[in-house]
């Protein structure tokens, strides 16, 4: 059975891997400058509760050892308390991620078509004007940093035309709609940034299926144009479309970091700048190990995917 | 077909051939190239065609707005914003190109040498470059930067490692294809069969085969790294003010976008158009070292 | 023209449809969102232990004082209706208002002021208040009946209507543990954090309290708080009313929010000042002609401008600003280059290079503006100054105090407490390493002279030693300005930012 060997090789390869950062993201967290305790004990704390406390927080244990009960810990799911609020680092780090998820969603749905539609455009009518604007406007949103292009939609529908909140701040008593209405800016911004990479990349991908000898065929026996388009080029198209959006996927969970600043948005990115600023070793590490699983999972589901897509692939 | 043939189609490329190829090439890379030109223009003449210097208070009343003496206006403590600009192109470009060089010199070696040495070591050298592209790059950058502590943060040395330690396992990740590929090439296996040592194949063959990848994949990052620079100031992990740095220059007049908004506006068409130039003028190699791969195979 | 805008119309009313029943859906209940500039989390809602502001805008709608003080510093009665002191000065007795509830239902006696003072000053607590509060032994502190409450002390205490006033001196119920306030309020304020609070949420609704003491109050159903990091996101949530009260707007966006027909600002004058602390016994600040020299650079009237946009006022390294009565000093020190270049020439230090520390991004808006425009005016004088930028998490636990030269804010205090906190010997928060008798022996003296007259005297001279002698520099106090919804009535600006918000009310 190739395939189950492929799919076993590929998921033992991502379990290296997600090791592999959780021994990074363990020991740089563990040379963090500045001590959690002191910062836990205000402006400027009193020697002895601080040598209380820098027990109570096991900081007196060598490390090595500290890494193996915390990576024991992480496997069962339990990745230890927050220095900070004292709450499980599990529950905070599952809301924060639970809201991310939900805006990584919507801005998703919103980046496939902003993707897909102008890079057929563009395929099209390659090397033509329409071509060209399209690309000139992509580039123009490509070029900005991601929090202005973030101020200019939130100044755009929030101020001048206020249709959505301009704060972004959701948590669990908020409503459905609520949420909905929350998530749409900075969703659409992510998928401008995501989608104009993406469009970039398609097209080159359509032009080329659209010149193969393949389609050229298809052309020749009088099939429809759109059909072409849709039912031969598209398809072909599909896995670079998978790989781009599966890279992407850092993005989605760290990237926006800034754009949920700008939108005051209780997310995965805040999570980590909050916890960074207030060294709280446990979120930090949590949180960037999270984030790389998301990754690390999202590209083995694509190369399955593509897989399943392109069986050829699976004797390379 | 011989392997003699293969190396001529492929060191060949239409700009070596000169002349008659000139209109062919992309438009992309004539605006691009023209942007690009346009700002290594600024970065060298920029300090001297500023009227101002870039600390110089109260060149004008602050937040007057833009005016013919101040283009880009004036920011809260009365500064020329044009001249900040000017000031900080060569700035800029040098913590970007030194920041990408530094990341190629890590990712790019490590990966060329990987891909080509294959067997065990590739597969550790991945697996690390694996895990640390994984890891987002602003999350890396912010971490980086909390490593270091209060001594050498805000510090341009310090912005440079960080762009290229984020950047390593990126390259890398590209070089070592790259490598991958032309080492099963046959005028390499041949130079394997001669007996050439894996140094002299790496720096003669394999380098010089795979600059097209790589020159492509530089730019890009190139063109990202001001972006990178701006997003950590605006996280409040940037250069230390007063550095005429584009990307603090706008993350710091971003609140006046309403009371000054040309102090914005300004640096920001800077940055963009920099960052288009670059992106035009790395489509437009793409495209002619895309007529090269397709002579290749 | 006709077209474009009927295209716009429809375009607009599609979005409208498409995205539902905007406005109207959100709000049912009648709540007052407030926004605030700071959010650190978690949150800390026991009264006694708040460090931060956002900590503060949880407990001030749930607790409530003895007695309040105004922006002039002068005191009212709140909880307590009335107060004496005795002829020697030496026993001041608080009278409690009756008929007041707690969140839990009980009524208010003097047993629990009692618990919540011993609780202050008891070293287990952790509470900054105690420093507030060193006079006081807990023994001394008594229920004389009911309603009446007495402080007793060894030597007089002047001030203590204002030191009893301070943030952290609220009245919680008798014998609630710090974990027990941790999880929700037991006040009296009017308004109430409900069990099921989460200290790390990025909002927090505070519900009204239905038995509150004076009548009919609050207005409002509940109080919605919530931080927005990012200056810009903070002026469009006012403008576009997505909140009712923006809690600090920054200078850059008072220009726009001026303009702004449905937004309303209230100035409460000097309520902060931005500091740098030299400390004292560190070269080259160890010698006094170098501090003179780097007080003198600053042309102070011209960086408030610069730094504040006009919503300030100039200070003279005094923490006292020159508009109080107690100030030493009414006008700005001036401006002198050649005196500032005599003294550094007369120590030897005429090329003089130091190293100033701030967060990287303003610690307080303003903050960057004004570090650089000190640079700036130094350079008149041939210093040098090297800003130094960390990034502001670690800044208050690896640079703070810790540096020699470096950045500060503080809330504007009484100068009963604003002299003590941060410049006697043995203060908590002495930044700037400055530890003189005579200095310490002025405020000694002057917390027991009753003699008001005598006392303001006394404060004006400690005032002057350290504009001379001291290793503070203070260019600038700054206005914190709230901008309120004209919908919205009965908002009062505070100057320690205390926004009482049971007179709120929006339509």
């Amino acid at each position: 059975m190739p395939l189950l060997r492929f799919i076993a090789t590929r998921i033992s390869i991502s379990l290296v891997t997600m090791l592999i950062v959780a021994v990074v993201i363990y020991f740089a967290t563990a040379i963090l400058p500045g001590d959690v305790a002191s910062r836990l004990l205000g402006r400027s704390p009193d020697p002895t509760a601080l040598a209380i406390l820098q027990k109570r927080l096991g900081l007196d244990v060598p490390l090595v050892f500290r890494f193996l009960k915390w990576l024991g810990h992480v496997l069962i799911g339990d990745p230890g308390v927050s220095l900070i609020s004292g709450q499980p680092v599990a529950e905070i780090v599952g809301r924060t991620l639970w809201n991310s998820s939900l805006l990584a969603l919507l801005a998703l749905l919103i980046y496939l078509p902003i993707a897909v539609i102008p890079a057929a455009i563009q395929a099209i009518y390659a090397d033509r004007k329409t071509d060209h604007a399209i690309s000139g406007a992509a580039l123009g949103i490509m070029s900005l940093p991601d929090f202005l292009l973030g101020t200019f939609l939130l100044l755009a529908f929030a101020a001048w035309w206020p249709i959505f909140p301009p704060r972004s701040t959701i948590d669990e008593t908020s409503g459905a709609l609520d949420v909905l209405r929350a998530l749409v800016l900075p969703a659409v911004t992510i998928a401008l940034v995501m989608g104009t990479y993406a469009t970039r990349y398609l097209r080159e991908n359509l032009i080329e299926v659209l010149n193969s000898d393949y389609v050229r065929m298809a052309r020749l026996n009088g099939i429809r144009e759109s059909t072409v388009l849709w039912r031969h080029a598209f398809p072909n198209a599909l896995v670079p479309t998978l790989n781009v959006t599966s890279l992407s996927l850092t993005y989605l969970f760290g990237g926006v970091v800034v754009v949920e600043k700008v939108f005051a948005f209780p997310g995965f990115g805040n999570l980590l700048v909050s916890s960074l600023m207030q060294l709280d070793v446990p979120v930090i590490q949590a949180t960037v190990l999270v984030a790389a699983a998301i990754y690390v999972a999202g590209n083995l589901v694509a190369d399955l995917l593509t897989v399943m897509v392109n069986p050829r692939l699976r004797y390379q | 077909m011989t392997q003699e043939v293969q190396v001529a189609a492929h060191v060949a490329s239409p700009v070596l051939h000169g002349g008659t190829r000139w209109r062919r090439l992309p438009i992309s890379l004539w605006i691009g190239g023209l942007i690009v030109v346009a700002h290594l223009l600024v970065a060298i003449l920029g300090p001297f065609l500023a009227p101002y210097a870039p600390g110089q208070m109260g060149a004008g009343i602050p937040l007057s707005g833009a005016s013919w003496a101040h283009p880009f206006g004036l920011d809260q403590l009365g500064r020329d914003v044009f001249s900040r600009v000017l000031h900080g192109a060569w700035l800029v470009l040098v913590l970007s190109l030194s920041g990408t060089i530094l990341g190629f010199l890590l990712g790019g070696i490590i990966g060329l040498i990987s891909g080509y040495l294959g067997g065990r070591f590739d597969l550790v050298v991945m697996r690390i470059f694996e895990a640390l592209i994984s890891i987002p790059v602003l999350f890396s950058a912010l971490l980086i930067i909390a490593l270091v502590g209060a001594k050498a943060s805000g510090t341009l040395v310090l912005i440079v490692i960080v762009i290229g330690f984020v950047y390593a396992p990126r390259v890398g990740r590209i070089a070592r294809g790259a490598a991958l590929e032309i080492s099963a090439l046959q005028y390499v296996l041949a130079a394997k069969l001669r007996g050439d040592s894996a140094w002299r194949i790496a720096l003669r063959e394999i380098l010089p085969n795979a600059t097209g990848t790589l020159l492509v994949e530089f730019a890009t990052r190139a063109a990202y790294a001001p972006v990178l620079v701006a997003s950590l100031g605006f996280l409040g992990f940037g250069i230390r003010p007063p550095t005429p740095e584009w990307g603090l220059i706008i993350s710091e007049n971003r609140d006046l976008i309403f009371i000054s908004p040309a102090t914005i506006i300004g640096p920001g068409f800077m940055l963009a158009s920099l960052v288009i130039g670059i992106n035009l003028l790395t489509e437009g190699i793409s495209r002619i070292l895309g007529r090269t791969v397709t002579q290749r195979n | 023209m006709c077209r474009v805008r009927m295209k716009a119309k429809i375009l607009g009313l599609g979005s409208a449809v498409a995205f539902m029943a905007l406005a109207a859906a959100a709000h049912a209940e009648s709540c007052l969102r407030v926004v605030t500039f700071e959010w650190k989390t978690p949150h800390i809602i026991d009264p006694a232990n708040i460090l931060e502001n956002s900590d503060l805008m949880h407990v001030i709608p749930a607790y409530e004082p003895l007695v309040v003080f105004d922006n002039d510093f002068v005191v009212h009665p709140w909880l307590a209706e009335s107060w004496k002191v005795s002829d020697d000065g030496k026993e001041w007795t608080f009278k409690l208002h009756e008929g007041v509830k707690f969140h839990d239902g009980a009524e208010l006696t003097a047993d629990d002021v009692v618990y919540s003072f011993q609780r202050l000053i008891d070293p287990a607590t952790g509470s900054q208040a105690k420093s507030d509060l060193s006079f006081l032994k807990p023994e001394d502190i008594i229920a004389k009946s009911k309603y009446e409450v007495v402080f007793k002390t060894d030597h007089p205490v002047a001030e203590m209507p204002i030191l009893v006033a301070g943030k952290q001196q609220l009245i919680v119920r008798k014998g609630k543990t710090h974990d027990e306030l941790m999880k929700e309020s037991d006040g009296t304020g009017p308004y109430m954090i409900a069990s099921g609070f989460k200290s790390d949420s990025p909002r927090t609704k505070l519900v009204k309290n239905p038995n509150y003491w004076q009548p009919g109050k609050p207005y409002m159903d509940c109080i919605e708080i919530s931080g927005v990091p990012d200056p810009i996101t903070r002026m469009a949530a006012i403008q576009s009313g997505d909140a009712d009260i923006l809690i600090a707007a920054d200078a850059t966006t008072l220009p726009t929010l001026q303009k702004d027909p449905n937004v309303a600002l209230y100035e409460a004058k000097n309520a902060m000042m931005m500091n740098f602390a030299m400390q004292t016994d560190v070269p080259p600040f160890d010698d006094v002609r170098v501090r003179q020299a780097l007080k003198l650079v600053i042309d102070r009237p011209a960086m408030t401008q610069l730094v504040t946009l006009g919503f300030g006022s100039p200070g003279n390294d005094n923490p006292v600003p020159l508009t109080s009565p107690f100030a030493v000093q009414s006008t700005p020190e001036a401006q002198d280059i050649e005196k500032a270049k005599s003294l550094l020439a007369a120590a030897g230090k005429s090329d003089l290079t130091v190293d100033l520390y701030t967060g990287a991004s303003d610690l307080v808006p303003g903050m960057l503006a004004m570090v650089q425009a000190y640079k700036g005016m130094a350079a008149e004088a041939g210093i040098t100054v090297n800003v130094i930028t960390t990034p502001n998490g670690g800044y208050w636990d690896t640079i703070y105090m810790k540096k020699p030269f470096f950045t500060a804010y503080w809330w504007t205090r009484h100068p009963a407490s604003s002299l003590s906190i941060g410049y006697r010997s043995d203060a908590q928060y002495n930044e700037t390493h400055y530890r003189h008798p005579e200095f310490d022996k002025l405020l000694d003296d002057a917390y027991a002279e009753i003699d008001p007259a005598k006392r303001s005297d006394m404060y004006k001279q400690a005032e002057k030693q350290l504009m001379d002698d001291g290793g503070v520099i203070i260019p600038t106090f700054v206005s914190v300005v709230a901008a309120v919804r004209k919908n919205c009535t009965g908002f009062v600006p505070h100057i320690e930012s205390r926004v009482l918000f049971q007179n709120v009310k929006c339509n």
